[in-house]
């Protein structure tokens, strides 16, 4: 890797930090090797840089928390849609979640016509139909704990 | 002035993101209305779209407008006492 692509990445890195260090920063890559875990070394610095701009203005850390805030959202209404398609598997008729004269959600089971080795899955082993469900809902659980426990975690790491 | 504009750009940033965050979700509800072989339907009022190539006699899932807006609101909710929470605890790097 040719060091003006490397040297390139110093771009990414935020204005402020490029102003105190870029003159530096550009000396040190010249003397190191153009290889890929210098890049990568890099491009995770540039992350941590601007981790650490955002964490240290209030204005952007508050945008950062709506952000953040607004996707552990996304992920728990995305679980809770499974959690339902989930218990809609395991009961027998239909039902509809409801708030007063507000109707949010309604869920009709399937309609099985006889036999047929779906039906049959759905009457004698109903968990192993909702296995798909499962199946979705396991990443989508690990998904909100990393996002929950995420920045966390990268901020005891930058201290 | 400079308030007021920093007040206008900061809501329409907030309303972007919220609206954002909803086609995230209705994009991610088609696709899991495909793997489990859902036949979706969002009804607005008197108008309806449904998604589904699998069968008529499939489980059927109907999410009405309020479900909706009920979703928006959280999204905001959510973002808002997120970001009062970090506003006021927020103190300077040493």
């Amino acid at each position: 890797m040719a060091t003006r692509a490397v040297k390139f990445l110093l771009r990414l890195y935020p204005p402020s930090w490029r102003r105190r260090y870029g003159h530096e920063m550009s000396d040190l890559v010249e003397q190191l090797p153009s290889d890929a875990g210098v890049a990568l070394d890099l491009l995770i610095g540039a992350a941590a840089a601007y981790a650490a701009a955002i964490h240290h203005n209030r204005i952007l850390s508050s945008a950062a928390s709506y952000l953040h805030g607004v996707c552990v959202t996304v992920l728990v209404q995305a679980i809770a849609f499974v959690t339902l398609i989930l218990f809609s598997q395991q009961s027998r008729g239909s039902f509809t979640i409801a708030l007063g004269p507000f109707s949010f959600v309604s869920v009709a089971p399937a309609v099985y016509w006889g036999g047929g080795l779906r039906s049959l899955m759905a009457t004698v082993q109903p968990v192993l139909a909702s296995l798909p469900a499962l199946a979705l809902l396991l990443p989508l659980v690990m998904a909100l704990v990393l996002l929950v426990a995420g920045p966390g975690w990268v901020r005891r790491r930058l201290a | 002035m400079r308030r007021a504009s920093a007040a206008i750009s900061a809501v329409l940033l907030a309303l972007v993101t919220v609206a954002i965050a909803e086609a995230s979700l209705a994009a991610l509800l088609l696709l899991f209305s495909y793997v489990l072989k859902l036949q979706l339907r969002f009804i607005l009022g008197t108008t309806g779209v449904v998604f589904g190539t699998v069968p008529y006699n499939s489980p059927v899932v109907n999410i009405y407008g309020p479900a909706a807006i009920a979703s928006m609101t959280l999204f905001v909710a959510s973002g808002v006492v997120a970001a009062t929470w970090r506003y006021r605890r927020w103190r300077p790097a040493p």
